[in-house]
């Protein structure tokens, strides 16, 4: 059952996420990359990680993505748009690069052993509250600090526009 | 009725002074009017010297074909001199051959709508209009075809003209269009208001209404007669229809020097009152429903209703009285009556004062209203703003005090100022006009003469006199104005509705406003637009312009319900 | 396994029932409770005190012509009023509408009146979905290509995801004071005396949600998406009929389940202070305090649409975000302090 669960959530967030970079039209590129987030949480939640699960759709799904359908629907892009040739380095890079992203991925996917799922604790907010003011406390402080830094970058170049 | 006569010979001595041989007569058909024939050529050195030196306040434009009489065109420029109680008529005569006279906009911006107007309606263009689009006429109304020319039948339908297109102001760079109406849930009657915005923010707006004028005046001065028109003046206004037929009949009193007896003049003046009364407590109601605020709409209007059944018990009816005659009214107020005008008006007052309470304390409406939609008192002097929108932004004007007519000068009404500007600023101004409306209507009665109540009118109404005469609306001062004429009909009957000046001040009331803004704005004026049978689409593919009959209109409908049964 | 699934399709089909006969129940004591207000008679005709309005409503827009506008979106315009109504309809599943810990069905433990009560994030999947509901809003006004519905769609996710923030840190207090994401766990705390609810201990924090609540249902003061008088009536302009009621049903869903919320938040859910009943007694009981309590939020709803003006959009964002954010931000400060000290249970 479960498991039927996790191929269709898996199919969907593949093809979802092809359709995002791949359609024409901004707002279904965005609308599909909500989908995929979706799915993503739901593998989220088969795996136990519920806390997280629902953090993904709130965040991601709920407030991020609707932000850039915002951004999407006001500019009001036009749907045809002609793409512009890329040049022979990028296509070098890019291709570099997806190699290099391939290559990892199959490393990962090779070298990790699947262990069946860690029996799901209850109340894993609690857990994963500890760890991130526990363990990881510094790298926490410092995506805060990045963030603000984001945030005061945002405003200052918002600012000099005026 | 005397007042101002040494003003009436300063004006005479400035315009003389400006004017010099330009002028060519000067007439004083009443006490209070002054007539002044000019020259064409000089009407701009005689409405700077107006304004100027006399502080002149505009009133109304008209336009007149008086070929048949004496072979030219009249453009008829209204003012008022408020404080010296005084009306001047600026007369131009405008050749036949090459009807055009130079433009007083560009001095007055007020004037705007009126010249627009003669221009359409009688074919006098005007040198140096800073917008001379149609006004009035439907977009497909071909050009040369001026229907208030005495050669132009009451009845005639000229035939559509083909391909026209809506004449639209230029969107600004960067704006884009929201647009409110022809048909909006806001707006009552039909008016379309393009609203340039970038984001939220309107920038300017645009506006094209008229679609449904009805051709009133054309009626008045072709088919009816002067004691027939009173019933047709009455319908211009749905709401203040006594307000219209008063004024007509002051304007044709006053143009035939008819005396009407002090009892009628009390009737009309608790009749207009009442109007007033119930036309503020529906204003009310309609403000709060744009604000979203369904309470008040429902509490004001039950507030509202026993002044309609007060208004049947005295007329026979809740709206279109059917009660003003030349001369006079048609139903007396008995004692019964009065009795019961006193009766009701305890609970109204009562009732109105909580609504005031629950209206002042509202937080939330200050937000809305505070600061928004202001009118500046220069800008509203000079676009001639009238009634609440005016008072509202300090312009200290009414013309029951100004000049002074029906019961007016006996039951003295407080004038209600604000100095601010917005739109608090006009809901206070209503309220207290509303409660101030209440000690009128009970001072009237309690004051109410004895004696006839309309005038004997022995004699014919003579023809070629003028008459101006204004009614305090509850939104604003409207003017009638008549010259006479043979057969017992006016030769020309000119109506102007107090929206039409202050529908001209909204642009600059909405600019730098929020869309959300724009129609308690709107709303704000009290606008009342007229209404019509015919309506104007757009044919979004060829862009041109139509205009659909009624009956075309309930083909369309009858073939788009029926499924497959159309095209 | 059987029964397991027998008594979760019961719990749902019992809350689901419940929930979408409150939307007809709501109508007609918006209707009649709106008359009341303004002092005229409401829908009156239609059965006893007009009872079978809604009814009629609901054939009525059936039998409504269903336009689809010509330049519209098809596939988007299609999918938005499914969106609304389905995030509507899922959201309410981890809300404890009764006791019944004590009490088993075919031989399953029942776990109280709740339908997902395994759900260990509870408060957290509610937030979450409900989230999602802005897209129905969004994806209407945008797909509709008309002007109205594009601003509307605009104002109200511009809306619901400002009042988003300042609900989500009212709600962070009751969870730190809690410890736990159970909603469950958040009645239980409040059980025993008025003085443990949490709109009691945190008043700033109820007062915030409260306020955001108003603004997530998109309901007056704060129906800036809808403002007829100035956008017609926003997003949902162009759609007609059934799509139309989808709308409709979404928003009083959505105002059953902000109640429901409140009331298991900050008002002590099913429990009753002085009052501890057990088994199938005390099931009822608690389910029937619930629906009470819930009851008054409900009116509470309509109470407040008919008594305010509309708020003008940026005025409702300075609300937001310089009101409500602080304040819940003092809130979860209080919570902290009042914790530490101790002197919250």
């Amino acid at each position: 059952m479960e498991l039927v669960v996790f191929y269709v959530a898996a199919a969907v967030a593949v093809v979802s996420a092809l359709v995002a970079v791949s359609h024409r039209s901004p707002v279904v590129n965005v609308l599909s990359l909500v989908v995929t987030f979706f799915c993503v949480a739901v593998n989220y939640a088969l795996l136990g990680a519920s806390f997280l699960a629902a953090a993904q759709i709130l965040v991601y799904a709920g407030a991020i993505m609707v932000l850039f359908l915002f951004v999407v629907m006001l500019l009001n892009a036009p749907s045809e748009q002609p793409t512009p040739e890329p040049r022979p380095v990028q296509r070098v890079a890019g291709l570099a690069l997806a190699a290099i992203t391939g290559a990892g991925a199959l490393f990962l996917l090779l070298a990790v052993r699947v262990t069946p799922g860690v029996a799901p604790i209850d109340g894993n907010a609690v857990a994963l509250g500890r760890l991130l003011v526990g363990p990881y406390l510094f790298a926490f402080e410092l995506i805060s600090v990045l963030l603000l830094a984001a945030l005061v970058g945002a405003l200052v170049l918002v600012k000099r526009k005026h | 009725m005397a007042k101002g006569n040494g003003d009436a010979e300063r004006v005479e001595e400035v315009l003389g002074e400006r004017l010099g041989r330009g002028i060519i007569a000067v007439g004083r058909p009443q006490p209070d009017t002054l007539l002044v024939t000019i020259e064409p050529g000089t009407v701009l050195a005689a409405t700077q010297a107006l304004l100027d030196d006399l502080g002149a306040r505009f009133l109304v434009s008209v336009g007149t074909d008086r070929r048949p009489i004496s072979g030219d065109f009249a453009v008829t420029h209204l003012f008022s001199l408020d404080q010296s109680h005084l009306y001047v008529v600026l007369e131009c005569p405008v050749a036949s051959e090459n009807p055009e006279i130079d433009s007083i906009t560009p001095l007055i911006p007020g004037a705007a709508w009126s010249e627009r107007e003669i221009r359409d309606v009688v074919g006098v263009s005007t040198r140096g209009h800073p917008d001379p689009r149609r006004l009035l006429l439907p977009d497909d109304w071909p050009e040369g075809v001026y229907p208030l020319r005495r050669d132009f039948p009451y009845n005639e339908r000229p035939p559509a003209a083909e391909g026209t297109r809506p004449a639209w102001v230029p969107t600004p760079e960067g704006a884009s269009v929201v647009t409110l109406g022809p048909f909006f849930p806001v707006l009552e009657e039909p008016s379309n208001w393009r609203l340039f915005v970038e984001g939220e923010t309107v920038v300017g707006c645009d506006y094209r209404g008229f679609y449904n004028h009805r051709g009133v005046e054309k009626l008045g001065d072709s088919v009816m007669t002067y004691n027939e028109i009173p019933y047709l003046a009455e319908r211009i206004c749905g709401i203040c229809g006594f307000i219209h037929s008063t004024c007509y009949c002051q304007a044709v009193e006053r143009a035939a020097g008819i005396e009407v007896p002090r009892r009628a003049r009390y009737i009309r003046t608790m009749m207009l009152e009442l109007e007033r009364i119930h036309s503020h407590l529906l204003w009310l109601g309609i403000a709060g429903h744009i604000l979203g605020f369904d309470t008040v709409l429902m509490q004001t209007w039950r507030i509202r209703e026993p002044v309609m059944w007060l208004a049947e018990v005295i007329t026979g009816n809740r709206k279109s009285y059917g009660m003003n005659t030349i001369g006079g009214v048609r139903r007396d107020v008995t004692e019964v009556t009065k009795a019961r005008i006193l009766e009701v008006l305890g609970p109204v007052e009562k009732e109105s004062l909580a609504v005031r309470d629950a209206v002042v304390g509202d937080t939330t409406l200050h937000m809305r209203t505070k600061n928004v939609g202001i009118l500046e008192n220069a800008w509203a002097r000079q676009v001639c703003v009238v009634g609440p929108p005016a008072r509202g932004s300090g312009v200290r004007i009414d013309a029951r005090i100004d000049h002074p007519y029906a019961a007016y000068d006996e039951v003295v009404p407080r004038l209600c100022a604000h100095d601010e500007g917005d739109i608090w600023a006009r809901v206070l101004v209503r309220i207290e006009e509303l409660l101030d409306s209440i000690r009128l209507v009970r001072e009237a009665a309690a004051g109410l003469p004895d004696g006839p109540i309309v005038a004997e009118i022995t004699e014919e109404i003579p023809s070629g006199r003028i008459g101006v005469s204004t009614v305090e609306a509850p939104r604003g001062e409207a003017v009638h104005y008549v010259l006479t004429g043979g057969d017992n009909r006016p030769w020309r009957w000119r109506v102007r509705a107090p929206t039409y000046p202050n529908l001209q001040a909204m642009p600059a009331m909405a600019a730098g406003g929020n869309i959300a803004d724009i129609p308690i704005t709107l709303g704000s004026l009290d606008p009342c637009f007229s209404c019509t049978e015919r309506m104007e689409t757009v044919d979004v593919r060829s862009r041109n312009v139509r205009v659909y009959s009624p009956a075309e209109l309930l083909a369309m409908s009858r073939r788009s319900g029926r499924p497959g049964g159309g095209s | 396994m059987w029964a397991e699934l027998a008594v979760t399709t019961a719990k749902v089909v019992v809350v689901a029932l419940a929930m979408v006969t409150t939307v007809p129940i709501m109508v007609w004591v918006e209707r009649r409770g709106a008359a009341f207000i303004q002092d005229r008679l409401g829908p009156n005709r239609v059965g006893p005190l007009g009872l079978f309005q809604p009814v009629i409503d609901v054939v009525k827009l059936i039998f409504k012509e269903d336009v689809t506008p010509a330049a519209a979106n098809k596939g988007l315009y299609y999918l938005a009023p499914l969106i609304s109504l389905g995030v509507a309809m899922v959201t309410f599943i981890v809300i404890p509408f009764g006791a019944g810990h004590d009490v088993s069905l075919f031989g399953v433990p029942l776990r109280g009146l709740i339908v997902a009560p395994d759900l260990n994030v509870g408060v957290l999947y509610l937030l979450a979905i409900g989230s999602l509901s802005v897209y129905g809003i969004v994806l209407a006004g945008w797909s509709s290509n008309n002007k109205y519905s594009l601003l509307g769609g605009l104002r109200s996710s511009a809306q619901l995801i400002s009042y988003e923030l300042a609900m989500t840190l009212a709600v962070l207090g009751v969870l730190m004071a809690t410890g736990s994401l159970h909603l469950s766990d958040v009645v239980a705390r409040q059980s025993g005396a008025v003085w443990h609810w949490n709109a009691v201990t945190q008043v700033i924090g109820f007062a915030v949600f409260l306020v955001a609540a108003f603004a997530e249902t998109n309901r007056l003061p704060f129906d800036l998406a809808e403002a007829e008088t100035e956008l017609v009536a926003g997003y949902h302009v162009e759609y007609s009929s059934m799509k139309f009621a989808c709308f409709f049903m979404a928003e009083y869903l959505n105002m059953a389940t902000a109640s429901a919320l409140t009331v298991t938040l900050f008002f002590g859910g099913g429990t009753l202070p002085g009052v501890t009943l057990t088994g199938w007694l005390g099931l009822f009981v608690s389910t029937a305090v619930f629906v009470a309590k819930m009851c008054f939020f409900l009116w509470l709803f309509v109470w407040v649409r008919w008594s305010l003006p509309r708020f003008r959009y940026d005025q409702l964002m300075q609300l937001g975000w310089k009101g409500l954010l602080p304040l819940a931000t003092l809130n979860l400060v209080w919570v902290g302090i009042a914790m530490t000290m101790g002197w919250l249970r």
